[in-house]
């Protein structure tokens, strides 16, 4: 579905990535590991063409490509970010923030039936739907994050580091809402430092080093690769 | 007297307004703080003028055109400066409309002249009584559009899909544009609904003194110290800022001292600035790293 190839990026003259290639089959969910500064946000910027910096290589959308295109044209075919740190509109109230996910579809009436959706999804964000969004807790902000991707009617979704700042209970808690949201028919690219969490839900993964993808399989099979678990799995 | 002096105040004050709504507006919807935005002002008033002149349309009716000719303004100023630093630093902007500021300055004096002209009124100076204070009608009149200027605003704001978005982008640019709004679009908007409200503004204060290419600089001054005093970030903050400034210079100029009247706006900016920099009425939000 979403094919990346010999994509490379550089910040002015700071390189970000070099020569990455990868593929996220339809209905999949496909995690993208790697700790701090290793690329893992860059390339989900590229991907989604929102952050400044300089690319060559190809990104295909179901066999088009969608480098040059705006962000706005690239959520309308179907591919919405949920960027790092939930980024929410911190003065607007949940259900303000939710119906911003709808935007970039149809002027029309359609997000109602949507917010219904997304509130079947979320039941713990029915009763919070007029908090103002900064005034809530990070998973609580997470799950109104995810949320307003939901809202744009997603075909894949990126999720950058979704459990970051989370406790452990809430971490599970994510993770078992995007293997929901998977099971619903929405492929998934997660970008995670939390490796064990997202093999434990992955079918393939990716490992990213350095701006470099090192290692890729089966999420089982980097789950019994020996250099994963001591590199990443330590630290979750 | 007092009563008279706080509407009259008041009515000063709603044009500070406006134009303070104008640079509140454009700073929270791209970061820019436009010094020209007060010449962009008088430029649409001349234009106004001029069409006025040629015409001979009704004031009324040269009132409603003022805001596409503002608009317009706004969107080519945009398009032809602001564009092309759109990825450069904000302070490269910043410096390019204090240039603008000089274009449209001189730019205004070179096509109509240096010379003040008298620009009619759409209300009379005649007093009218309300609530036993003799007021004039002048200042009611001003009040008055400037509150159906804020009040479109505030329905721009609340429940179109423009106005939302640009609530949105000014909050949080970069997850606005992850949800498809078209960042370059919201600059647009917010530079043309800016200088067609500032040029409404021009409109109103014109006929109060003369005409001239210097007309703006007080006005901005004003704006400048109602639009910090409400903490620049804030629509209704920098209103409220202005009406208090109106007032207190209206007293200030009949009781204390005429010629000090716009020396006390520089005061009010560097006070507020010293002491609580978030204005009066902005309740300090902490950021969340």
């Amino acid at each position: 579905m979403l094919e990346i190839s010999a994509l490379s990026a550089r910040y002015g003259a700071v390189t970000a990535l070099t020569d990455v290639s990868l593929s996220v089959e339809n209905k999949q969910i496909v995690s993208l590991l790697g700790s701090n500064g290793a690329g893992k946000s860059t390339l989900l910027g590229c991907v989604t063409n929102s952050i400044p910096a300089t690319k060559t290589g190809s990104i295909t959308l179901d066999g088009e490509e969608i480098s040059a295109l705006p962000t706005d044209a690239i959520i309308a075919r179907g591919l919405v970010l949920v960027p790092e740190g939930r980024q929410l509109f911190a003065e607007l109230t949940v259900e303000e923030n939710l119906r911003m996910g709808a935007y970039g579809l149809d002027r029309g009436r359609r997000w109602r039936s949507d917010l219904e959706r997304v509130y079947a999804l979320f039941p713990k964000l029915v009763e919070r739907r007029q908090q103002i969004a900064a005034t809530m807790s990070g998973g609580e902000q997470q799950m109104v994050a995810i949320g307003r991707a939901m809202m744009a009617r997603p075909r894949i979704v990126l999720l950058d580091e979704p459990s970051l700042g989370l406790a452990p209970l809430l971490v599970r808690e994510i993770f078992k809402l995007i293997e929901e949201i998977n099971r619903e028919g929405v492929t998934v690219l997660l970008v995670e430092q939390n490796a064990r969490q997202a093999l434990r839900i992955a079918h393939r993964a990716y490992v990213v080093e350095k701006g470099r993808i090192t290692l890729s399989g089966s999420a089982e099979r980097l789950m019994e690769e020996h250099n994963v678990v001591e590199a990443y799995l330590g630290e979750a | 007297m007092i009563p008279q002096l706080v509407v009259s105040g008041l009515a000063l004050g709603s044009i500070y307004a406006l134009l303070a709504l104008s640079l509140v507006l454009i700073n929270k919807a791209t970061d820019v703080v436009n010094f020209a935005q007060g010449e962009m002002a008088m430029v649409g008033t001349f234009v106004c003028f001029t069409l006025l002149a040629r015409t001979g349309l009704p004031l009324v009716i040269i009132l409603v055109l003022a805001v596409p000719i503002g608009g317009l303004i706004g969107i080519v100023t945009e398009r032809v400066t602001m564009r092309p630093l759109q990825s450069a630093p904000p302070i490269n902007s910043l410096i390019a409309t204090i240039g603008l500021w000089m274009v449209f300055h001189h730019g205004a004096g070179w096509i109509w002249g240096y010379d003040p002209v008298r620009f009619p009124s759409l209300f009379s100076p005649n007093p009218v009584n309300i609530l036993g204070a003799r007021v004039a009608e002048n200042s009611l009149g001003i009040v008055g559009v400037s509150f159906l200027v804020v009040a479109v605003l505030y329905v721009f704001f609340e429940y179109t899909r423009a106005g939302i978005a640009m609530r949105a982008a000014s909050m949080n640019r970069r997850a606005a544009q992850l949800m498809g709004v078209n960042i370059g679009r919201v600059s647009l908007t917010a530079w043309g609904l800016a200088t067609a409200i500032s040029v409404v503004s021009g409109l109103l204060v014109a006929p109060l003194t003369f005409l001239d290419f210097d007309i703006m600089f007080a006005v901005l001054l004003k704006a400048f110290a109602g639009a910090i005093l409400g903490g620049f970030n804030s629509l209704v903050g920098a209103v409220v800022g202005c009406l208090v400034i109106g007032v207190i210079e209206n007293l200030f100029a009949a009781y204390i001292s005429a010629s000090f009247k716009d020396t006390f706006a520089f005061a009010i900016i560097i006070a507020v600035l010293m002491v609580r920099p978030q204005g009066l009425f902005t309740r300090q939000i902490a950021k969340k790293v």
